[in-house]
């Protein structure tokens, strides 16, 4: 049972490559234990490298990091005791079996897996145990990634990208073996670029965007405030003004003949269904939120970072507070 | 066994054996066909006199000692030090670059424990590969009645020891600077191959002899073993290097980034018209 205060805590973590590149500027949130945090953005946001400086795999430039109260980067490896950790470009021995592998990071961990539950991961992601890395696919190797992640059952483990490779029936089996990990007090700290992966299995989710973290917002509010893109074929043209002043409706363009509305809708699409009943609708498609979507939403596009803006900066009561710069639509 | 070295000795047992059974298959042809060649080399080393036969050892082949300084003790330093160099640039660079890396040092154990247990493993291997030409040696030795030349060669084997795990702590080192341990590789391959050349000049020109001291290939004195006269100063200059280049390869895996570009790199060549 996890009593600590805070799973991660970030503190103004900074880090710049050799040659100049700033890949994380102040980076400051903290992760309650026990919930399962997204870190979301673009690639080439930071995700990555805010996860390597946590297992202390490269070191910052300014700031600092702490896992359960436990300085990270002081080249102690006994705070990783408690991770366990699913690289985003994972590579595995390619010339060792599945199950040597298994055996070999079991054993450095002395004790701390349980052969019951590493026979049940490997069922349910339906791995095959006794083939070589190298002869896995993609996919195949990204569940060995995950056994290896989620094994010892640690307090706190950090996946970046776990579903990136896996097929539909693999990513929800993933989704559902976090849930369940986390049911029994793990904390998942979980970077992904994919937003409705993300809808679907965080309790809080953080944005970053050139290393910069944008902000941090329950899931609720993300998933209250996204923006989805609609396509509506209808019988006949609507009105020019049909969708204004529909609350979080914007009317983005249409087709030559003006049958074919393309919308965006942020929140609840009640009242734009309400109109559209009024028509014969042909043809209805609606394509899931992007991650640049979500940003808009949010911000607006004057309000994605560029440099300078302090309002970006973070910090945990950014889950409570409202955005800076509502889209209005 | 440590699992992590015993990780890291299966990786390096496929290359481990091949080298050794190369380089003693190598040395037991050598030594069987010695009674039957040794008439016939001293004959045409005796007309070339002695400047050039320096260009190919300082061999005496009446005696076996003599025979293999010329035919096997003057260039296996620099086959050995093939397989140090590859293997001392893949001994840490190479997890990083494989990627392997960052899944190793995620788990609880910490980096010293790492770069020992494969800087370990290094000079392990380099150990194993001359235990297996010795045994190219011994085999033969014993059919062709030689047996009483078996002191200074067993020698001039174990000086191979110190010069060929410097060459791989070198090697390692170089690939964590340059973080490519092709860059890294190809700077010592050069500067061991020039500095076997120079060193074999070196017996006919009185300035190329003088400058022995910079000659990486000088700190191997196997051959020098085979005639009775190491100079101990360059093998203790080798064990110096070992304790130096090992404790130097540590503090720099402790310390850096891993799987970044390295701490040096080669100036690219300008092209014409390029800004």
């Amino acid at each position: 049972m996890v009593t600590d205060t805070s799973a991660i805590d970030f503190d103004g973590l900074s880090k710049t490559y050799r040659g100049g590149k700033r890949a994380l500027d102040a980076l400051t949130l903290t992760v309650a234990p026990g919930e399962i945090f997204g870190f979301l953005g673009p690639n080439g946001a930071g995700k990555t490298t805010t996860i390597r400086l946590l297992l202390d795999l490269i070191r910052p430039t300014a700031g600092g990091v702490s896992i359960f109260g436990q300085p990270c980067n002081d080249g102690d490896p006994t705070v990783r005791k408690r991770v366990g950790y699913l690289p985003g470009d994972l590579s595995v021995y390619p010339g060792m079996v599945v199950s040597s592998v298994i055996d070999l990071f079991a054993s450095l961990r002395k004790g701390g897996v349980r052969e019951v539950w590493v026979h049940e991961l490997c069922t349910r992601l339906e791995l095959d145990t006794g083939a070589k890395v190298r002869e896995l696919s993609h996919g195949n190797k990204q569940k060995v990634g995950v056994v290896l992640a989620v094994m010892a059952e640690s307090d706190l483990i950090i996946l970046d990208e776990p579903t990136s490779a896996l097929d539909p029936l693999a990513q929800r089996a993933v989704l559902e073996i976090l849930r369940e990990v986390r049911g029994r007090g793990s904390t998942v700290f979980f970077s992904s670029h994919n937003l409705p992966e993300v809808e679907r299995i965080c309790d809080r989710v953080a944005m970053v965007r050139q290393g910069r973290l944008v902000s941090i917002q329950r899931i609720e509010e993300v998933v209250s405030r996204r923006l989805t893109t609609l396509t509506v074929t209808l019988g006949e043209a609507p009105a020019t003004d049909a969708f204004v002043g529909l609350d979080g409706v914007r009317e983005t363009g249409r087709g030559a003949d003006g049958t074919e509305v393309h919308l965006e809708a942020s929140g609840e699409v009640d009242a734009l269904i309400k109109v559209l009943a009024r028509y014969r609708v042909l043809a209805l498609e609606s394509a899931p939120p992007s991650l640049e979507n979500a940003f808009l939403a949010f911000y607006g596009a004057d309000a994605l970072p560029s440099g300078d803006d302090d309002s970006l900066s973070g910090g945990n009561d950014h889950s409570q507070t409202p955005p800076k710069h509502p889209t209005g639509v | 066994m440590d699992p992590l070295l015993k990780k890291a000795m299966r990786d390096l047992r496929g290359q481990t054996i091949w080298w050794g059974v190369g380089l003693a298959f190598l040395l037991g042809i050598t030594v069987a066909f010695f009674p039957s060649v040794s008439d016939i080399y001293s004959d045409i080393f005796e007309e070339l006199g002695d400047e050039w036969a320096g260009l190919v050892g300082d061999g005496d082949f009446s005696t076996l000692e003599g025979y293999l300084s010329a035919e096997f003790f003057s260039y296996a330093q620099i086959a050995l030090a093939v397989f140090a160099i590859l293997a001392g640039g893949a001994a840490i660079v190479g997890e990083e670059t494989q990627g392997t890396m960052d899944l190793l040092l995620a788990q609880p154990v910490s980096r010293l424990r790492v770069v020992l247990v494969k800087l370990g493993a290094l000079a392990a291997s380099i150990t194993i590969i001359l235990a297996i030409t010795a045994l190219g040696f011994l085999i033969p030795v014993l059919f062709i009645n030689e047996v009483n030349a078996t002191g200074r060669i067993a020698v001039a084997f174990l000086l191979f020891l110190p010069f060929e795990v410097a060459v791989a702590l070198t090697a390692a080192l170089l690939a964590q600077l340059f973080g490519s341990r092709v860059v890294g590789g190809s700077i010592l391959a050069g500067l061991l191959v020039a500095s076997y050349m120079l060193d074999a000049l070196s017996g006919a020109d009185a300035t190329l002899e003088s400058l022995r001291p910079v000659y990486l290939t000088s700190y191997y004195q196997g051959q020098q073993a085979l005639n009775g006269d190491v100079n101990w100063a360059y093998v203790g200059v080798s064990l110096a290097a070992i304790a130096v280049l090992g404790v130097a390869n540590v503090v720099l895996f402790l310390r850096r980034d891993i799987a970044v570009n390295g701490i040096l790199r080669l100036p690219k060549p300008r092209l014409r018209g390029s800004s």
